[in-house]
């Protein structure tokens, strides 16, 4: 029975860490040591909560404790420290309670009897779920802290009642100390009426906030899909005006071959053909055609979104061969997140193009065996590149605050299991080739 | 050994035999024959005829005729899939990436190339010839291939390989980083010239240049450093003096 009881206090104590961990986004911990950490941090509480009597160093032993696993992460603010802490700690109190006093009112419901070990027993299961919820929920973890961040009022507004939970908290340890047993005594009723309140009010805050993520990042996409699609139509226009243009022009050229030819002025029709047709000869470079290639790529989405940045490459007087061989279905990945990575992956690359001397750039996509490529290969302007260095945070030679490219692409591609990204410079190309395992 | 040129510029072809004749010469590059020719039945035909391993100089576009370079590529795959295919173009810049991957093209070698840079691709590719027909074996290449990725570099390129967040390595060479999904303890078993000395590092050890006892790392060859576990520093001195581990 204590072990049972030391073990759910310790699976407790590691859902915290995990948690916690989750919330300040540290994510490449070994299980061996949250685990350990667990452990140690359960033995220590216990003995300096039966050596000092004091059960409400409970809280603060863990508030201090996660705060300084914090310290791991340099970058972390201590504000944020501290609410992830609290978040973390006030949580699971409140789950664990709230489910706790659910089992027991379900077993009394059941026709099992009541033994001395079922309260043990509710602890270890109720405990072990929690850390099968936190390890679970990791993703959406992440996205609702994302959102609470972004959102002023919401972040302030659950601070306080996070501090609020706290002091319930401490009131509910049944602590020792002067004043805190004297409110104990007081408002011990009354405080756990205000810790389910507040169980609830968070969860409800947590659903509303996963929503809101939910929608903000349905109206990211669909803005983008529209500003890429007007985009698409500006550059439709053009090229309309282009061929208006030079329609126009053709007609003024065949007038004035039409009067060379009925006058028979063999040297007027000559200089008319040096002068004007022959340099439109230039004009019909095959490669500029090679974007009709994008045609054979079945999926509109993927379509667009290559054309606009390939002509936004033209424009910039870079050279662009596209090579499609073959039909191409489908993305090997989802739709969304494939155009997320392409868009990253073209605009560096135009972008360095641009730069550089050659302005040269080279994109395939094809299939071969149970792979599809998607590469892009382009001439830079530098001479020596860091290939580990431009995927980190901030990095970017591009001026404004647009440095998260390679680093947002890299963190796309972790959810990418079949995806192998392989990124090489052999002076004056750089070049991204992305291969995708198809299932 | 066996070179083969298709090339349909009779001029073109001639210059092309002479010059991979004089880079022969010039390094002792033994062969049986070099057959030139513009008509695709020949040179396939001739494929059976050819010791160790051949290699292919092929002209991408190739007038008048139904099958032209990359189509012969192909072709040659099938029935040889070792030999090296080199392709010749007008435009390399704009010869398609595509080729290179789906027959394993060596390289593509541009015919407006000024003559030296032009003499030093084909005496790269023939090199490499010779050094594979020496050998005799297929090249040193680390491959993974599993159920989430595959991929193949020359063994003797590869740096060192570090975890790179939950199930994400990253495989670095001297020019490429390569990132994908597995863990190091896969890719430990793959090779045993690859040394785990750290938590989330895994270092070739033929590029291990010294050991800084100071700051726990090695420093490769090439200058980066990889760091070392306490627990696995004396592997690494055993490594550096050369006995077996």
């Amino acid at each position: 029975m204590i072990i049972s009881e030391f073990l759910a206090v310790t699976v407790i104590g590691i859902s915290h860490i995990l948690l916690y961990f989750q919330l300040i986004g540290y994510q490449r911990l070994p299980y061996k040591l949250i685990i350990s950490l667990g452990m140690v941090f359960t033995i220590l509480l216990i003995v300096v909560v039966s050596a000092s009597g004091y059960p409400e160093f409970n809280i603060v032993m863990l508030l201090l404790f996660l705060l300084s696993l914090g310290l791991l992460k340099k970058e972390l603010a201590f504000t944020k420290s501290l609410y992830f802490a609290l978040f973390s700690m006030v949580v699971i109190t409140l789950a664990r309670m709230v489910l706790i006093e659910l089992f027991f009112f379900l077993h009394m419901l059941s026709p099992f009897n009541l033994y001395i070990w079922t309260t043990s027993a509710i602890h270890l299961a109720v405990s072990v779920l929690i850390l099968l919820a936190v390890a679970a929920g990791k993703n959406v973890v992440r996205k609702i802290v994302r959102t609470i961040m972004d959102n002023r009022p919401l972040y302030i507004f659950s601070y306080v009642l996070l501090i609020a939970g706290l002091f319930i908290g401490f009131i509910l340890t049944s602590p020792a100390s002067g004043l805190l047993s004297a409110y104990y005594l007081r408002y011990g009723e009354a405080s756990l009426v205000a810790a389910y309140i507040l169980f609830f009010v968070l969860l409800i805050i947590m659903l509303i906030s996963f929503h809101l993520t939910k929608e903000r990042m349905q109206e990211e996409q669909q803005e983008r899909l529209d500003r890429e699609m007007l985009d698409y139509v500006r550059k439709l226009e053009r090229m309309h005006e282009d061929l208006a243009a030079f329609r126009h022009d053709y007609i003024n050229i065949l007038l004035a071959l039409d009067e060379g030819i009925r006058t028979k002025n063999l040297s007027q029709i000559e200089k008319i053909y040096y002068d004007v047709v022959a340099p439109t000869a230039s004009l019909m470079n095959h490669h500029e055609l090679d974007i009709m290639k994008l045609s054979r790529i079945a999926v509109p989405e993927i379509k667009s979104v290559l054309s606009v940045k390939l002509m936004t490459a033209m424009q910039q007087q870079v050279k662009v061969t596209v090579d499609i061989p073959k039909k191409i279905e489908k993305a090997a990945m989802p739709v969304l997140p494939f155009i997320r990575i392409i868009s990253i992956l073209l605009d560096n690359a135009v972008e360095e193009a641009a730069r550089s001397k050659e302005k040269l750039l080279q994109l395939a996509f094809f299939e071969m065996e149970d792979c599809q490529y998607f590469i892009v290969r382009n001439s830079c302007a530098d001479k020596t590149i860091d290939l580990r260095k431009i995927y980190e945070k901030n990095v970017s030679r591009k001026k404004g605050n647009r440095g998260y490219g390679l680093f947002s692409l890299k963190r796309l591609l972790e959810k990418m299991n079949h995806v192998t990204l392989e990124t090489s410079f052999v002076a004056p190309f750089f070049t991204q080739k992305m291969v995708m395992k198809k299932r | 050994m066996s070179i083969f040129i298709f090339e349909d510029d009779v001029i073109q072809a001639q210059q092309m035999k002479r010059l991979v004749e004089e880079i022969c010469e010039k390094h002792q590059i033994e062969f049986d024959f070099i057959e030139v020719t513009a008509k695709r039945e020949r040179l396939i035909e001739k494929i059976s005829q050819t010791a160790y391993i051949p290699i292919y100089f092929l002209d991408i576009e190739i007038k008048n005729e139904e099958y032209k370079g990359f189509e012969v590529a192909q072709e040659i795959r099938k029935y040889d899939t070792n030999g090296i295919i080199v392709f010749v173009t007008t435009h390399a810049e704009f010869a398609p990436i595509s080729y290179q991957y789906m027959v394993s093209a060596l390289t593509f070698i541009d015919k407006g190339l000024p003559f030296e840079e032009r003499y030093r691709m084909f005496e790269k590719s023939l090199l490499h010839y010779q050094a594979r027909n020496r050998t005799n074996r297929p090249d040193d290449d680390f491959v993974v291939n599993t159920q989430h990725a595959s991929l193949r570099v020359p063994f003797h390129s590869i740096e060192y390989i570090e975890t790179d967040g939950p199930h994400r390595l990253a495989l670095v060479t001297e020019d490429r980083v390569i990132y994908f999904y597995g863990t190091l303890k896969e890719v430990q078993m793959l090779d045993g010239r690859l040394f785990r000395c750290h938590q989330s590092y895994l270092v070739n050890k033929e590029k291990i240049s010294f050991y800084d006892a100071k700051n726990k790392t090695l420093i490769l060859k090439n200058g980066a450093s990889v760091p070392v576990s306490r627990r696995q520093a004396s592997k690494v001195r055993q490594i550096l003096r050369g006995e077996p581990s």
